[in-house]
């Protein structure tokens, strides 16, 4: 007589976290498109539809590169985290900037005081920043603040690292993309024909 | 070397490359920031005159124009509708600035009471470290100035836009 042992049937159970971080980003994606779509046609663009779809590629293409700094960033600080493993959150975390670029292209309508505090002074500006650091800084507001802070939650639990290290992280990375934007901005002035 | 060890060290790598980049860009701004301008002032021999000035006693308004920018030569054109219906409009005028050679014809589409001059040896950029087209440069009477306002600006107003 023979005994069978029959191995109990093991499936991997579903990752649901990843699986609803992945609709999430997939759902930001979608919002990016509809306000860079928007603000096109606020702004009168050629063809509205062209327009934000370029300027979703470009979210993206940021969003990859803010991806491989970060890996590079925690590889640094000790910490194994895979490009994929970031770049799906740090897409969700923009979901805040989507409500700002909404703001700050008239689309959103709201009392001047509120649209400041939210999307920073690019909300009320009237014309170009007169030099790189209002430039630089011409996007912070509570809605730059929150995204920070998604990103820095979300990467923390990416990396099994703590809070205030992903924040870290997070804020200097914010910081020398300013400092760039701002010295960039200035060495550029007059080399173009804006006004 | 094992795969770990290889993405670490790209890791690192890249970052280096970064913060190389980062402290070039920091360095050429500093350098950019650190040269010193001659204050501006209007002293017409600098400039070779393209249309003479027909007033010359008051205050005289002029606009940094390169003749492929739209947006400066808009604003010159705002200008001149701004001040036109003034009882004493000071004397609006243009400088060609990062024109190489002499324009053959000027036509800006409005009258210049102070005239057009072509910037020929390059005074707006390199002696006034000036950039940005379409700026306004205010003078008095004896070519002292009182303001530079950026394009959409009226320039004896505070800030206000046009």
């Amino acid at each position: 007589m023979s005994t069978y042992s029959i191995a109990p049937a093991s499936v991997p159970a579903p990752d649901l976290d990843e699986a609803r971080l992945r609709i999430t980003a997939l759902l930001v994606a979608t919002m990016w498109f509809d306000v860079l779509y928007g603000a096109a046609q606020t702004g009168r663009a050629h063809a509205p539809a062209i327009v934000a779809l370029a300027g979703l590629v470009a979210q993206l293409a940021f969003t990859a590169a803010e991806a491989t700094v970060a890996v590079a960033g925690w590889s640094v600080l000790g910490r194994r985290v895979s490009w994929s493993a970031l770049g799906t959150p740090l897409l969700v975390a923009s979901a805040a900037e989507t409500l700002a670029v909404s703001i700050a292209s008239g689309r959103a309508h709201l009392p001047r005081d509120w649209a400041l505090v939210l999307a920073g002074p690019r909300a009320i500006a009237t014309s170009a920043p007169p030099h790189g650091l209002a430039a630089a800084f011409a996007a912070t507001g509570v809605l730059a603040l929150v995204r920070v802070l998604a990103s820095a939650w979300l990467q923390s639990r990416a990396a099994r690292a703590g809070f205030i290290t992903a924040l870290g992280l997070v804020l200097a990375m914010w910081l020398v993309s300013r400092l760039a934007a701002w010295w960039t901005f200035d060495l550029l002035a007059g080399r173009s024909f804006r006004p | 070397m094992s795969a770990t060890a290889r993405r670490e060290r790209f890791a690192t790598l890249a970052l280096a490359l970064m913060a190389a980049a980062l402290l070039a860009l920091g360095l050429a701004w500093w350098r950019d920031g650190a040269r010193e301008f001659q204050t501006p002032a209007w002293e017409p021999a600098r400039f070779v005159e393209l249309e003479p000035a027909t007033s010359g006693s008051g205050e005289r308004w002029l606009v940094a124009v390169n003749l492929r920018c739209p947006h400066c030569q808009a604003h010159l054109r705002a200008l001149a509708r701004s001040i036109a219906s003034r009882p004493q409009p000071p004397a609006l005028g243009a400088i060609i600035v990062d024109q190489r050679s002499r324009p053959a014809r000027i036509d800006l589409g409005v009258p210049l009471a102070a005239g057009a001059w072509w910037d020929s040896s390059q005074v707006w950029r390199d002696a006034w470290g000036r950039r940005v087209y379409g700026e306004t440069f205010r003078f008095d009477a004896r070519g002292r100035l009182l303001s530079a306002t950026p394009a959409g600006t009226l320039p004896d107003s505070t800030g206000s836009r046009m």
